[in-house]
C-alpha cells in the first residue's frame, strides 16, 4: 500500500506539531478487520436475484420473492400534521412503499437524501469511495459493527468513562478493551498511545481493530473533542491502523456556533464508520440512524441485517423524508436551531439549579451541547448505592458514575444527570433534593466509618 | 427445564442496561421523584403532532398528539405495552399454551429478527442444527457465518418427516419424553406452542403477510429465561421494534376488535387462495409434463422439481432473464449448497393470473432449452 506522506498543518500550536499522514493513494486492506463470523456472511440469493431487476425487460416476469400481496394491507391513505399546523399526505406510491419490504440498505430516495445531506456537511476526503447505509436506530448500526469488527481475542479502545450501552455490548462479546482515560475533551492521545503499545506487546493474538469514540456532547461527560485533539487522534489512529467508530447522536444539539470538524471530514484513509442518528432531532422511536464509511465495512453490517430485521422500517423512512423534503435545507436548518435553543435553555436553567443548590457540594463542566450533565460529588467516593438505594426515596434518580466505567467494580464519584425532559422547576427541586441525598450520606459514612 | 446449556457464552453474558432497569423505576414512583436518569430526547422537540390513517374500509385511525408521542418516543425493549397485552391476550386465544404462565412475549423489528435473535442466542460455531430441507434462505442466512453441523430432515407434504427426524437424532440418547396427546380443534392445525407441555417452544409470529411487511411489527413467544435473552440483546442493539409501528398495529388491532381481525384474516386467505388457483391453472397449462408439483394448502409459494434438469441454478441465474421469467432456484434453500437441486421456488402473491399464464409458459421454454443443453453437454462430454 503506497502511502504519500503529505504533512497538512491545521493549526500551528506552540506544544504540539500536528500531523495527518495522508491520503493513501489505494484503498486501506479492510479483510483485516473482518471477524471470522462476519467474513462468512453472504449475500441472500433472492438480494443476487434482484440485481436482474436493474435492467430488465417490462415483460420480466418475476416469481422470485416472497413478498406479501401490498392489496391486502389494510392501510390507505396516511396524513401527519407537524409543528406549525402544515399537513404532509403520503401519496398512494409512498404509502405504497412505506408498508412494503424494501432493500436492506435503506428507502433509496432516503438514502439518496442523507447521501447529500452528508456530503455537504462532512465533505468527506474520499466520498467517491465511500457509501452509506440506513440503521434501525445508529446503535444498532454499532452493534452490528462490532458483530462485524471483533473476535474476542482482539482489541477495541474506548474512552473512560464510555456510553453504558455500548460497555454491554462489550461485556457480552467479550474482546479485549483498552480503557483510556479522559479529560476535558475527551479520550486523551498519551494515554491512548502508551495504552496501544500495551495492548500490542501483551503477546495477544488478536490485533487493536477499533476506536469508539462520541465526539460532540460525550454520553456521559458532556465534553467536546476539539479539532486539534481530534486531529491528534486521527493520526494515531493512523499509526496503529484502527477503525475508527464515530458515534455522533448529539451533533445537531450544539450550543454555540464553533464548527468542529467531524471524523469523518478528515478521513483520508477511509478508516472511519460514522454512526448517525435522528433520535435527538426528529424521534427516537421511529427507530432510524445511519451509518457512512467504506463499502467493504458497510457489507458486512448491511448483511448481518439482511439476515435479521430484513430492512430498516419503511414507513419511518418514507415519513423522515416526506418530512426532510418539504422542509428543504432551509427548513432543516430552523428545526436544529430551534431544538439547540430549547436544549441551551434546559441546560442554563440546570446550571442555574446545580450553582443555588450544589455550589461546594459539587462539581461541574458546562456542558457546550448535548442533554447531560457530569458531576463529581466533592466528598463522597462512590454514589451508587447512595442512588440506586436511596434516591427514590430522596425523590431524585440519576444515573451513578460506574455504570459508565470500563471496570465496575472501582469506585465512582460521580453521576450523569440528564436535563432534557425536566422542567425549570423540577430541576431546582431535584438538585434540592440531591444536595440533601449527598449530605445524608456524608453523615451515614461518617457514622460507619 | 433447564435452559443454560442451550445459550451461548456471548448471550449468557448479557447483563440489564442499568438506565433502562431504572426507567422500570418510573412506574412504581411518587409524583415527587424527579427522574434525570434515562437520555430521552424532549418529545415536545419532534416536529410531528399528529396523524391520521385512513383504512381501506374508510374508517381512520386518529394519531392525537398523545398517542403521537408514543409514536416518536423511545419505548420500553419488550414492546409499547398496549400491543404487548393485545398479542398476549391473541396468543393465549389461540394457542392455550399449556405453561402460559411460564411464558413471555416480545415486540420484533419482524418476525425474522426474533428469529436471528433466538438463533444468535444459541449457536455457536460447529453446533448441530436440525431443520426441515427445504429451508427458509432467511434461516440459512442467519445460521451460515457460523458453519453449523446441518442435520437436515426431509419432509414430505406434511413437511418434516418423524421417522427421518428420530433417524438423525439416534446417535444422541433421549430423555423422557412426555406423551402429548392433544384435542385439536378442526379448523386450526394446532401450533407447536399449543402442545407445549415441556416449555420447550420459541414462536415466531409475524404481521408481515396480512397487515404490512414494511412497518416491521413481528413477534417471539416462548419460555421467559430465553425471551430474556432475547430481550437483553434487543435492548444493546435496536432498543425496541419502530414505535409508531407498533401503535398503528395495536390501534388497528382495537379498532377491528377479535372480529374485525379475523374478518380480515379470512379476507387475505381467500386471496391467496384466489391466487393460488390461477397459478396452479397456469402450471397444470405449461408445465405438466415437465414439472411435479405438491398443491400449496397456504402461504404463497409454489415448490416445483423439475426431474430432467439436474440441477436448476445456472438455468435461473445465467439464462432464466432472456426467457423474461425469474424464480428462486431450489439451492438456495438447501442446508449443503455444494449439491445439485432440482427444485425451484416461484412465488404466486403478487403476480397476476395472465403474467402467471406467461410466466408458466417462459418457464416452459426455458426447461425445455435446458434440457436440449444438458443433453448435448452430455454428448459432448
Amino acid at each position: 500500500m503506497l502511502i504519500a506522506c503529505i504533512v497538512i498543518f491545521k493549526y500551528m500550536n506552540s506544544k504540539t506539531l500536528l500531523c495527518i499522514k495522508g491520503a493513501n493513494i489505494g484503498m486501506m486492506d479492510y479483510s483485516k478487520f473482518i471477524s471470522k463470523l462476519s467474513s462468512r456472511r453472504k449475500p441472500s440469493c433472492i438480494s443476487e436475484l434482484r440485481r436482474a431487476l436493474d435492467n430488465c425487460s417490462p415483460s420480466l416476469v418475476w416469481l422470485a420473492s416472497g413478498m406479501p400481496n401490498p392489496e391486502k394491507f389494510p392501510f390507505r391513505e396516511m396524513t401527519v400534521t407537524l409543528e406549525g399546523g402544515k399537513k404532509l399526505t403520503l401519496s398512494k406510491e409512498t404509502l405504497s412503499a412505506g408498508l412494503q419490504y424494501g432493500p436492506s440498505h435503506g428507502y433509496l430516495p432516503f438514502r439518496n437524501q442523507l447521501k447529500r445531506m452528508v456530503e455537504q456537511w462532512h465533505a468527506p476526503p474520499r466520498w467517491a469511495e465511500s457509501d452509506l447505509i440506513v440503521t434501525v436506530g445508529n446503535q444498532d448500526g454499532i452493534s452490528k459493527a462490532l458483530d462485524m469488527l471483533l473476535d474476542p481475542e482482539d482489541f477495541i479502545v474506548v474512552p473512560d468513562p464510555c456510553y453504558s450501552d455500548f460497555l454491554c455490548m462489550l461485556s457480552s462479546l467479550a474482546p479485549q478493551i483498552v480503557a483510556v482515560s479522559v479529560d476535558d475533551q475527551g479520550m486523551r492521545p498519551d494515554i491512548l498511545q502508551s495504552a496501544l503499545e500495551k495492548a500490542i506487546s501483551s503477546g495477544s493474538t488478536g490485533i487493536p481493530k477499533a476506536l469508539y469514540l462520541v465526539p460532540n456532547s460525550c454520553n456521559p461527560t458532556g465534553t467536546n473533542m476539539g479539532e486539534e485533539r481530534r486531529q491528534e487522534i486521527y493520526a494515531i489512529a493512523q499509526q496503529y491502523d484502527l477503525i475508527i467508530l464515530e458515534d455522533d447522536p448529539y451533533c445537531f444539539l450544539q450550543f454555540n456556533d464553533k464548527y468542529l470538524p467531524s471524523f469523518l471530514s478528515m478521513d483520508v484513509d477511509g478508516r472511519v464508520l460514522r454512526f448517525d442518528s435522528f433520535s435527538k432531532v426528529v424521534s427516537s422511536g421511529l427507530r432510524i440512524g445511519f451509518v457512512t464509511g467504506p463499502p467493504p465495512l458497510l457489507q458486512g453490517i448491511t448483511l448481518h441485517m439482511q439476515a435479521s430485521c430484513i430492512c430498516p422500517p419503511m414507513l419511518s423512512q418514507v415519513l423522515i423524508h416526506e418530512l426532510l423534503t418539504s422542509w428543504g435545507d432551509e427548513g432543516f436548518k430552523k428545526h436544529i436551531s430551534d431544538i439547540c435553543q430549547f436544549y441551551k435553555e434546559q441546560r442554563d436553567a440546570m446550571i442555574q439549579a446545580l450553582k443555588t443548590h450544589l455550589t461546594g457540594i459539587c462539581e461541574w463542566i458546562v456542558p457546550e451541547g448535548g442533554i447531560f450533565v457530569w458531576l463529581k460529588v466533592l466528598h463522597l467516593s462512590d454514589t451508587s448505592a447512595m442512588l440506586l438505594e436511596r434516591g427514590a426515596k430522596g425523590d431524585i434518580v440519576l444515573v451513578p458514575g460506574r455504570e459508565f466505567m470500563v471496570d465496575s467494580t472501582k469506585p465512582s464519584p460521580y453521576m450523569r444527570a440528564a436535563y432534557s425532559c425536566v422542567t425549570p422547576e423540577e430541576m431546582m427541586k431535584g438538585m434540592e433534593n440531591l444536595a440533601k441525598l449527598i449530605q445524608k450520606e456524608i453523615e451515614l459514612q461518617s457514622t460507619h466509618t | 427445564m433447564k435452559y443454560s446449556r442451550f445459550l451461548t457464552q456471548v448471550s449468557r453474558n448479557r447483563q440489564p442496561s442499568l438506565i433502562r432497569e431504572m426507567t422500570n423505576l418510573l412506574a412504581q414512583a411518587s409524583p415527587e421523584l424527579v427522574f434525570m436518569a434515562g437520555g430521552l430526547p424532549n418529545a415536545q422537540m419532534f416536529p410531528f403532532q399528529a396523524g391520521s390513517i385512513t383504512l381501506k374500509d374508510g374508517r381512520a385511525l386518529t394519531i392525537h398528539p398523545k398517542l403521537m408521542m408514543d409514536c416518536l418516543q423511545y419505548g420500553p425493549t419488550p414492546g409499547y405495552p398496549p400491543l404487548v397485552k393485545q398479542l398476549k391476550d391473541l396468543t393465549q386465544q389461540l394457542h392455550s399454551p399449556p405453561r402460559w404462565a411460564e411464558m413471555d412475549l416480545i415486540v420484533t423489528a419482524g418476525s425474522q429478527d426474533g428469529l436471528c435473535k433466538a438463533l444468535e442466542m444459541m449457536i455457536s460455531p460447529g453446533d448441530y442444527v436440525v431443520t426441515q430441507e427445504p429451508c427458509y434462505t432467511g434461516t440459512l442466512s442467519i445460521l451460515k457465518p457460523y458453519k453449523p453441523r446441518y442435520l437436515p430432515i426431509s419432509g414430505d407434504q406434511n413437511g418434516m418427516c418423524p421417522e427421518a427426524l428420530k433417524a438423525a437424532l439416534s446417535k444422541w440418547k433421549p430423555e423422557e419424553v412426555q406423551d402429548t396427546e392433544k384435542d385439536v380443534p378442526k379448523d386450526f392445525p394446532p401450533s407447536f406452542l399449543s402442545m407445549d407441555v415441556d416449555c420447550r417452544v420459541i414462536r415466531f409470529d409475524s404481521f408481515s403477510k396480512i397487515l404490512s411487511s414494511g412497518l416491521r411489527i413481528g413477534y417471539v413467544t416462548g419460555p421467559k429465561p430465553l425471551v430474556e435473552r432475547i430481550v437483553l440483546h434487543a435492548q444493546v442493539s435496536l432498543l425496541h421494534a419502530p414505535a409508531m409501528s407498533q401503535v398503528l398495529v395495536s390501534e388497528l388491532l382495537k379498532l377491528w376488535g377479535d372480529e374485525g381481525f379475523f374478518k380480515h384474516t379470512d379476507a387475505v386467505q381467500a386471496f391467496y387462495l384466489d391466487q393460488r388457483n390461477a397459478m396452479l391453472e397456469a402450471a397444470e397449462k405449461h408445465l405438466s409434463d415437465l414439472c411435479e408439483w405438491a398443491v400449496p394448502t397456504g402461504g404463497m409459494f409454489l415448490w416445483l422439481k423439475v426431474p430432467k434438469i439436474h440441477d436448476t441454478w445456472d438455468m435461473i441465474l445465467e439464462r432464466a432473464l432472456t426467457k423474461n421469467v425469474i424464480l428462486v432456484p431450489g439451492k438456495a434453500f438447501m442446508c449443503d449448497s455444494s449439491k445439485p437441486c432440482q427444485y425451484m421456488r416461484a412465488a404466486f402473491s403478487i403476480v397476476s393470473p395472465e403474467n402467471m399464464d406467461k410466466g408458466c409458459k417462459n418457464l416452459a421454454e426455458l426447461i425445455r432449452e435446458e434440457m436440449v443443453l444438458q443433453e448435448s453437454n452430455a454428448s459432448s462430454d
